[in-house]
């Protein structure tokens, strides 16, 4: 890992269009700014970690297990709510026709 | 970050009722994500199935690999309180002129209990229904559960439903 000493306001650059500006330096807290072009998403670690896992565990890992999932779920969710089932139906027949 | 001008988006519950339902899911309809899905980069193509007997739960199957797929639901369904912000950079990505041309859905976690089933409001599939552009954002500085319980919140939204007449019948009660 580079390592650099920065100080408020000073900044760093990677490649020719991304930087990373630290902004302010308060105790144990550091705020920082981003600049970089739209198609280089930026996330919180934590955060997109949590949602890297959760799309691992949500992941099916076969058409027809999923399919059989979908079922189980749509059936299960009819049963104790019937009126969220009906919507759905009738949404669906809206989008076909 | 800044906010798309209406912070409401084209969730499959209000598309009836809106214009919007003219650019809905399409069957067959491919939509692409350029870097993939979060823990499934290589997976760039998708299409959602909307099935009947599935409802409301959508799949979400990838072209390749041939076995990934999501079970996703309409997160403004099970959440009526849901506003979550596309940054200014997503919605340059997702090529999104307007709200109504976005379609959100939250990824279903499915569990052995059913009723233990949570969706991801932090993290939603969001696509484009004009352009078939899609990409997972992440609803920064938005505090969204990444578990939210779809049985406890119907369960919850059902309760406030059924308590309303009992408290309007409450002073024809007392007055009788």
């Amino acid at each position: 890992m580079l390592i650099l000493t920065r100080k408020s306001n000073e900044s760093v650059m990677i490649g020719n269009n991304i930087e990373i500006r630290v902004l302010e330096v308060h105790g144990d807290q550091v705020r920082i700014g981003f600049t970089a072009p739209g198609n280089i998403p930026i996330y919180r670690k934590e955060v997109y970690v949590a949602i890297q896992q959760e799309n691992a565990q949500a992941a099916g890992q076969s058409a027809h297990r999923l399919e059989a999932i979908g079922l189980t779920l749509g059936r299960e969710l009819a049963e104790a709510f019937p009126n969220v089932k009906k919507g759905g139906e009738t949404e669906m027949k809206a989008r076909s026709a | 970050m800044k906010t798309m001008p209406k912070p409401t988006y084209a969730g499959l519950s209000n598309l009836t009722s809106q214009g919007a339902s003219r650019s809905t899911l399409r069957p067959g309809q491919l939509f692409f994500f350029p870097e993939g899905v979060l823990a499934f980069e290589h997976a760039r193509q998708f299409v959602f199935l909307c099935k009947p007997e599935t409802a409301p739960f959508i799949f979400m199957r990838a072209l390749e690999p041939a076995y990934l797929g999501f079970v996703c639901i309409d997160p403004f369904l099970i959440c009526p309180d849901y506003q979550p912000r596309i940054s200014d950079a997503d919605a340059a990505f997702l090529e999104l002129n307007t709200p109504d041309e976005a379609l959100l859905l939250s990824v279903v976690n499915p569990a052995p209990d059913v009723r233990q089933t949570t969706a991801n409001l932090q993290g939603p599939m969001v696509i484009n229904l004009r352009t078939g552009r899609g990409r997972q954002i992440l609803c920064e500085n938005q505090n969204y559960p990444v578990r939210y319980a779809i049985w406890n919140a119907l369960e919850q939204r059902d309760a406030d439903t059924c308590r309303t007449p009992v408290r309007l019948e409450e002073p024809v009660c007392s007055a009788a």
